[in-house]
């Protein structure tokens, strides 16, 4: 195993983290000795530069694209990064460069990693409607990065200091043992996705950048209308179960918005763009 | 009478999207069902709990639904997809197009099959290896800030003043 594949292995779980790290952690660190590895990690990953954030996120999305290839078609990605991109130029992170990548998997779901990257599953596409819909699963996934969701739920268990310093420091054969009991426990953290409260506050903060975006409002809520009334023992929809609430609980917390939505109720949906655009899928 | 079956497969040959095919949604609690998708239009009747319509479209934050012979509007929040409120009995009926077309079996016996696509999961990223020439290609798809702006303009996407709302 060389270096490279060490490092993402580690960094692979910084995508969806979840909210019980602290005692996974503490197991993990009690049960092994990093040496110097630990005690550089320690000043690390106080602040996270910009160039770093980045850094992260490419490592991440590098295992992300090995495991799910990007849709060969050409004309989608340019559309969906379109789309993303002018949502995007309604968040706090303008100067980002934000990435959005078209997944060839007919799973339902989407990704967001450090540094402004975004992935929609070409399976969740084909189950919108409308552009609307398509901004509003975007522009929620841009919250995870706004708000340096995953950074933050590394950082929350102290001695995740560790994650950024190992990306410095160099993986010496004696680390290897440890390096290897500790990727198992980051897979463990990666399997919960983030806090349920991340995903409230995305949701929440989603369906105003859309309509800032000059989307219909009802987007975002729409899409969580469609997953609430799939079969959740749907093989598509496992892993999002999984890592997200409850679409239905989701979408009951949206509900308390829409009084502040409906004077931006005749903002356009865009659906037939989106249609014509999603017809490029076979 | 069409079979259940045999008028899935038809919906699913006929519409560009699946979803097209009128889904059925359960409504959530007693409402009125609407002339027009706002809250003072005329009144047509009056829909109970549990009550299963057929979504036609939706309109901001309301569905046309078609119950019966009539057709009205409904609040979003009244109404949930899916023949149940929070747990949906059956598959899907995209799930059920899929399963049939990838066997040739319904999934009509009630007995609740996977669909054969199996999902991604935590151990595919585990065995994953880096892939840095997908990474360069995403970069590739980046729309410039100034792309994005004229792609909005050719729809007349409006940017809106709006603050996020605060967390109760």
């Amino acid at each position: 195993m060389n270096r490279l594949r060490i490092t993402a292995l580690l960094l692979l779980p910084i995508l969806l983290v979840g909210c019980q790290q602290g005692e996974v952690l503490d197991k993990l660190t009690r049960n092994m000795n990093l040496g110097d590895t630990l005690k550089s990690a320690q000043q690390a990953f106080g602040e996270v530069g910009p160039g770093e954030e980045e850094a992260i996120g490419r490592e991440a999305v590098a295992v992300l694209l090995g495991a799910v290839p990007l849709l060969d078609n050409d004309p989608l990605q340019r559309y969906v990064n379109q789309v993303g991109g002018w949502v995007a130029l309604h968040t706090e992170r303008k100067e980002l460069r934000w990435r959005f990548g078209v997944l060839d998997s007919e799973d339902i779901n989407a990704f967001a990693a450090p540094g402004g990257y975004i992935f929609i599953t070409k399976g969740l596409l084909r189950r919108m409607q409308s552009e609307a819909e398509l901004a509003g699963a975007l522009a929620h996934e841009t919250v995870h990065v706004l708000k340096r969701h995953h950074l933050a739920a590394v950082q929350q268990a102290a001695r995740v200091n560790l994650a950024s310093s190992l990306i410095a420091t160099q993986v010496r054969e004696g680390d290897r043992a440890s390096m290897e009991k500790f990727s198992a426990g980051f897979k463990e953290l990666y399997a919960r996705g983030l806090d349920k409260a991340d995903e409230f506050e995305a949701d929440r903060m989603g369906v105003v950048i859309a309509t800032r975006a000059g989307y219909d409002p009802y987007g975002l809520p729409a899409v969580l209308q469609t997953l609430a009334g799939m079969n959740p023992n749907d093989a598509s929809l496992a892993f999002l179960f999984k890592t997200h609430p409850p679409a239905s609980q989701r979408l009951s917390l949206l509900e308390r918005l829409f009084d502040q939505l409906d004077p931006y109720a005749a903002q356009p949906p865009l659906s037939k763009r989106f249609q014509q655009q999603l017809a490029r899928l076979k | 009478m069409m079979r259940p079956l045999f008028a899935l497969l038809l919906c699913s040959l006929l519409s560009p999207a699946l979803f097209a095919a009128e889904p059925l949604a359960t409504v959530l609690q007693p409402t009125t069902l609407r002339a027009e998708p706002f809250a003072d239009a005329a009144p047509l009747a009056t829909l109970k709990a549990k009550q299963q319509v057929r979504v036609v479209q939706r309109k901001g934050g309301w569905y046309q639904v078609r119950s019966g012979q009539q057709r009205g509007w409904l609040r979003m929040s009244h109404l949930r997809l899916g023949d149940g409120a929070t747990a949906p009995k059956g598959d899907s009926g995209v799930a059920q197009t899929l399963r049939f077309l990838g066997t040739g079996r319904s999934g009509a016996d009630g007995v609740t099959v996977a669909t054969g696509i199996r999902g991604l999961d935590a151990a595919d990223m585990a065995n994953a290896k880096p892939d840095h020439r997908a990474l360069q290609r995403l970069d590739r798809y980046q729309a410039q800030p100034e792309q994005a702006r004229q792609f909005a303009a050719s729809a007349r996407l409006k940017s809106q003043p709006l603050g996020y709302f605060e967390a109760e």
